[in-house]
């Protein structure tokens, strides 16, 4: 005698969900039966008003796709342009945006650390991790302007050069982090309820990653050792030391230890990018896009995401294609939790860290509207100010 | 500190980037129509909208390379279709590129072999107006339930009101 199915809505609007999802979970008993994903609930058109906007328009469009991967996607954007251009950028802007890529996906790891641990109810690792997010966001505006929207490239190199304080202040982050990331590696691996919950649960086999697409840590924690940084060499990546982590077992905890690992990494490549670092300019005049098409990808936090570019030489894109990394890594979330348990469920889609705005290309910016223009460095002060006055808990 | 493993599909070192290029367009035959490099590692393959689905067929599964995205361009007398394959381990990223042929372009869906088209497929058709013959699970992705029929956003005639 079969049991009666049971749908479980997850979403649309849901608690657990920062962004508008609906998961639907088809049920018999507390067995997971089928997992069927609703997606567009963020969609924007950000394609067809991509062709509507200026070259530069664009990269600032590319920088709003989603929260977290903002120096990744505009740099994609970016790298398909100076393909179309011919443009190589100067060895300084090479290590620089290294940095903020990498300084990215230290507080996008860590921002998921915290997500993941209040989904296996460890307090403890969710505010030690979310508190060191803080310092790498800090660092971000400093160097960006931004903590959210951090992101440093445009065509021809960087728009922000870093000066010797920078610097300083980069390597006592980098100080820093390393025992903290170790730290907080030891609390995860030593805790036996982490293991219990995570450890062959929503397996990913290394051919459904492959039948799938499925990119970065999801795919890595299965066994699939791509990664863009490696594969499709850009910033500084092919000229320092690091490795690419993977796991082969491709459940929760496979997937948990490989952000741990490429924690770690991360703080090694920017500490290498910051050791004879190049003097000389932050980027190349880049006067115009000529006619052509380009192809930028970059492995962003949360794997490849991809920018395609057609220009017929005119002002703006006549075809801007974006797919975010999590566009591919949701759909690999129907044959993971087949079998597994409700209480499963909610471990199961964090372990993609999926991004929903970027996969459905939403636009998260609202432009402030003001009496009297401010302009850039106008912005950057405010913002400064505004963190430094949290910081020093007056309030903003 | 998770252990560093050893990566199990690393590219071969010495590897130069779209080496393998000769190899595929060998494969292919008759079925590539055209061939334009744009740089080593960057491969374009023209293959007419009947052929364009046996020659991702054979790309995945023969040369076990990735599907990354499926670009879909409105040219005027068709919809351009991109099928952008990532070979990780021979670092190259190929384009089968074809073009379906309006006033309804239509062809053959590569989901039933390349699992990873599915989303793809469904967004070119709801964005672009492009039938994809075969798709197991046809239906919008992206855009609302009521969303207008025959209204495709990224098609030249599509107009903001």
């Amino acid at each position: 005698m079969t049991e009666q199915r049971t749908l479980v809505p997850l979403g649309p609007f849901h608690p657990l969900l920062a962004e508008p999802a609906f998961y639907q979970l088809v049920t018999e008993g507390e067995r997971i039966v089928d997992l069927g994903v609703r997606m567009g609930y963020g969609h924007r058109g950000v394609e067809l008003l991509s062709t509507r906007k200026t070259w530069k328009g664009c990269v600032e469009l590319s920088a709003r796709l989603g929260a977290g991967s903002a120096a990744a996607q505009s740099l994609a954007f970016v790298l398909a342009i100076e393909e179309i251009a011919g443009v190589k950028p100067p060895p300084r802007a090479e290590r620089l945006r290294t940095v903020v890529l990498e300084l990215e996906r230290i507080a996008s790891h860590l921002m998921w650390l915290g997500h993941f641990a209040r989904a296996v109810g460890s307090d403890l690792i969710f505010a030690r991790s979310w508190q060191l997010r803080e310092e790498v966001l800090g660092t971000l505006e400093m160097l960006t302007g931004s903590r959210v929207v951090s992101s440093n490239a445009t065509f021809g190199g960087v728009d922000l050069d870093i000066d010797g304080g920078m610097t300083d202040a980069l390597r006592s982050l980098c100080e820093r982090m390393g025992p903290e990331i170790e730290h907080l590696s030891r609390l995860v691996e030593s805790d036996s309820v982490i293991a219990e919950r995570t450890s062959g649960v929503g397996v990913l086999s290394a051919d459904d990653a492959a039948a799938l697409g499925a990119v970065g840590p999801v795919a890595r924690a299965a066994g699939i050792a791509a990664d863009i940084r490696r594969d499709d060499p850009y910033g500084a990546y092919g000229e320092i030391e690091w490795d690419v982590f993977t796991r082969t077992e491709g459940d929760v905890h496979a997937m948990t230890m490989v952000r741990l690992g490429e924690l770690g990494q991360s703080v090694r490549i920017v500490s290498a990018c910051l050791e004879d670092m190049p003097t000389g300019p932050v980027a190349v005049p880049v006067d115009r896009v000529p006619p052509g098409e380009g192809l930028g990808r970059v492995e962003s936090p949360r794997g490849e995401t991809f920018h395609y570019v057609l220009s017929d030489g005119g002002n703006s894109p006549v075809r801007h294609k974006i797919r975010a990394a999590s566009y591919m890594n949701i759909p690999t979330l129907a044959r993971r939790a087949v079998g597994e348990t409700i209480s499963d469920a909610a471990l199961i889609i964090v372990s993609v860290d999926p991004s929903h705005t970027s996969a459905e290309r939403m636009l998260r910016a609202r432009c402030a509207r003001r009496d009297g223009d401010l302009s850039a460095d106008d912005l950057v002060a405010l913002s400064r100010a505004r963190s430094a006055g949290l910081g020093n808990g007056l309030g903003a | 500190m998770a252990a560093v493993e050893q990566p199990r599909t690393p590219a071969k070192p010495g590897t130069e980037p779209g080496e393998i290029l000769g190899t595929v367009l060998e494969r292919l035959g008759p079925l590539a129509a055209g061939e334009n490099t744009l740089r080593p590692g960057r491969a374009v393959i023209s293959v007419g909208p009947g052929e364009a689905p046996e020659a991702a067929r054979i790309v995945f599964e023969e040369f076990g390379a990735r599907l990354v995205a499926i670009t879909g361009t409105d040219i005027r007398e068709g919809v351009e279709l991109l099928y952008q394959f990532s070979f990780d381990r021979d670092l190259m990223l190929l384009s089968l590129r074809t073009v379906a042929p309006k006033p309804f372009p239509q062809i053959e869906s590569i989901t039933p072999f390349v699992p990873a088209a599915e989303w793809a497929e469904r967004e070119v058709a709801e964005l672009l107006g492009v039938g994809f013959t075969g798709h197991p699970g046809p239906g919008r992705l992206l855009l609302s339930d009521d969303w207008p029929e025959g209204v495709y956003p990224l098609r030249r005639e599509f107009r903001r009101d």
